[in-house]
């Protein structure tokens, strides 16, 4: 979870910087086709886990234990994947998994950005030497709080409950988020804020009104990574949750594994039904995130 | 700045203060909230349990100072091999063996992640598609592709052996082809399954390559250089803060891998994918040692800091900084 939130530094985030072409002229050199070739090999060996899952989520028990083992199948068993729903509360693992992701995104949107916010355009003391830990505690490896965060969340009688795994989004949430979120307000023509100044727009309508509605890109790129790292998430709900109703799916994929040992294509049909969701917000929100994540350059 | 002064004389100077710093820190607030509540405070919660003793159970009243104890105990475990009852030390074993995985995975996917980059980084129809596809399991690799990689290491079954099969290798005469289920093979195998998401990585390297600029490759195209000498001369060096971002934040990411080890356990292994993350959460949450499991992490922390320091201070004579 720490992974997702640790991109790199951001040299320049402004909206709408055209990307330099390596090449000025289009030429079919041997050196390209081979390029071409070998680009379309490395494809396949990415996607082949999907694929491979794929063909076993289709096939009989029978076909799954066949040796050697096939990547066709030729008599798909679409079954596999409403008998594995039913086998666990597949769809309230599902609820609960979106539950904690808009929670968590949410107050990630929120607080991040409102830091974000006060460290690109407000002035208070302290703030310089605040960035310093901020950008520090991007390398703090997460698992020196594990423990004393578990002690935190029991003396408060939070253990059990969603609050351990919530709260923290609705307090900052991720130091690079509020990076993020800072080097693209500072970005943002000071003229605009000072018209708005002059009108008699408070600091709040001022974040509220402009700032927010001029950073789409950021936003979607937040709230999808947070989304996808709270999806994932799984050390957390390990920790914190004991009641398997109220587990997300990554905890319940776990449970998969371990009822149905003997039944792998009825696990890789969970597997690839909790994975869908991932696949299609990243299909639809790449042109926003790849190139946010892009511009944020290797300087 | 009339305004200011004047309402400066008005207000007491605690309003003063508020009105021109109050707005920042209540922007701010929610931030600095977490940052005393779930970040100062618990690193120091965490440096004083490390010298007690508490078994998770009951209430605080139940933790005792030991002292300094359990790094005396860990550094007997990692001095002698041996822990206070006589049994190979499992906390050596899984930082040697985090080490081991750090070492391998690091570079290699550094490798790869370059690799796939510069073949990216090229003017041919279908490389956003490519990037998407290299990209893509970067971000959706959790429980599920675990649990998938799991299956495609199936020793019979999996796609890898049948694959090696297909090549004419024996697959049944090699203890490392047993992946997952085989001392010799799990490390290599997690390995692996690490360079499947190194695209992140891929990309910090592709918008540093595109950032080089032309005028560079010319110039060195003028003097001569070949596409070997331009790649050694030009690009490493333009693409070398890009080298360093990912070899730290791959290095502090390998150090604390927890999930995949996790999940693929097998009895198998003979404890060669024992990590520290995995050992310490075992260590407080199964044996409720949550003293001791805390000192554990504080060595990890200083290990992790001390490589990446180490970094930092290499990255002087190798990271090329436009000034």
């Amino acid at each position: 979870m720490f992974r997702s939130y640790l991109q790199p530094p951001v040299s320049s985030l402004q909206p709408g910087i055209k990307m330099k072409d390596p090449n000025t002229t289009r030429r079919w050199t041997a050196g390209s086709i081979l390029a071409l070739l070998l680009l379309l090999a490395l494809a396949a060996v990415f996607l082949m886990p999907f694929l491979w899952s794929l063909s076993a989520s289709l096939k009989g028990l029978g076909q799954v234990y066949e040796f050697p083992p096939k990547l066709t199948v030729s008599d798909p068993q679409w079954s596999n994947y409403s008998r594995a729903m039913a086998r666990l509360p597949f769809a309230r693992f599902m609820l609960n998994t979106v539950i904690l992701c808009v929670s968590c995104a949410a107050g990630q949107l929120l607080t991040a950005s409102m830091a974000g916010y006060a460290f690109a355009r407000l002035r208070f003391k302290g703030r310089d030497l605040l960035f310093v830990i901020l950008l520090a505690s991007m390398m703090l490896p997460a698992q020196v709080l594990l423990l004393p965060h578990f002690l935190l969340y029991r003396q408060l009688d939070w253990v059990g409950t969603y609050k351990p795994l919530i709260v923290p989004s609705w307090l900052g949430g991720s130091a690079f988020f509020i990076f993020l979120f800072r080097q693209f307000f500072r970005a943002i023509p000071a003229e605009l804020e000072q018209a708005a100044r002059l009108d008699g727009a408070s600091e709040w309508q001022i974040y509220w009104r402009i700032f927010l509605p001029l950073s789409k890109p950021v936003l979607v790129t937040v709230g999808l990574l947070s989304f996808v790292a709270h999806w994932q998430e799984f050390l957390g709900p390990l920790i914190y949750l004991s009641d398997y109703r109220r587990y997300p799916i990554s905890m319940g994929l776990r449970m998969y594994q371990s009822m149905d040992g003997s039944f792998v294509n009825l696990l890789m049909a969970a597997s690839l039904m909790a994975s869908v969701p991932l696949l299609l917000l990243f299909l639809l929100g790449q042109r926003y995130f790849t190139r946010t994540l892009l511009l944020t350059g290797g300087k | 700045m009339t305004a200011t002064a004047q309402s400066s004389h008005k207000v007491g100077p605690l309003r003063h203060f508020l009105r021109r710093h109050g707005a920042g820190y209540a922007f701010a607030g929610p931030y600095l909230a977490g940052l005393v509540l779930l970040l100062a405070g618990p690193l120091v919660l965490s440096l004083a349990m490390s010298f007690c003793d508490w078994d998770g159970m009951g209430g605080l009243d139940r933790i005792h100072s030991v002292g300094v104890r359990h790094y005396a105990e860990l550094w007997r475990e990692f001095t002698t091999g041996v822990n206070s009852n006589g049994e190979p030390s499992f906390a050596r074993l899984a930082v040697v063996n985090t080490l081991i995985y750090a070492a391998a995975s690091v570079p290699l996917g550094l490798l790869a992640a370059l690799g796939l980059a510069l073949l990216l980084n090229r003017r041919l129809p279908g490389m956003g598609l490519f990037r998407t596809i290299f990209y893509l399991p970067a971000v959706v690799s959790g429980v599920a592709t675990v649990l998938m990689w799991q299956w495609m290491f199936h020793p019979e079954l999996g796609l890898v052996n049948s694959f090696l099969r297909g090549l004419g290798v024996n697959t049944a005469g090699h203890p490392v082809l047993r992946w997952l289920y085989s001392p010799e093979g799990c490390k290599p195998a997690l390995i692996i399954m690490s360079l499947w998401t190194v695209g992140g990585a891929m990309l910090i390297f592709l918008a540093a390559l595109q950032n080089v600029s032309d005028s560079l490759y010319e110039a060195a195209r003028v003097d001569g250089a070949g596409r070997w000498r331009q790649f050694w001369h030009v690009t490493l060096p333009q693409i070398s803060p890009a080298v360093f971002f990912n070899l730290v934040i791959g290095l502090i990411q390998a150090m604390q891998v927890f999930m995949q080890p996790f999940l693929v356990y097998s009895p198998q292994q003979d404890n060669r994918l024992l990590m520290a993350v995995p050992q310490i959460y075992y260590e407080a949450f199964q044996l409720g040692h949550f003293g001791y499991a805390s000192a554990l992490a504080w060595l990890l922390l200083g290990l992790i800091l001390l490589l990446t320091l180490g970094l930092l201070w290499s990255s002087r004579k190798w990271v090329y900084y436009e000034s």
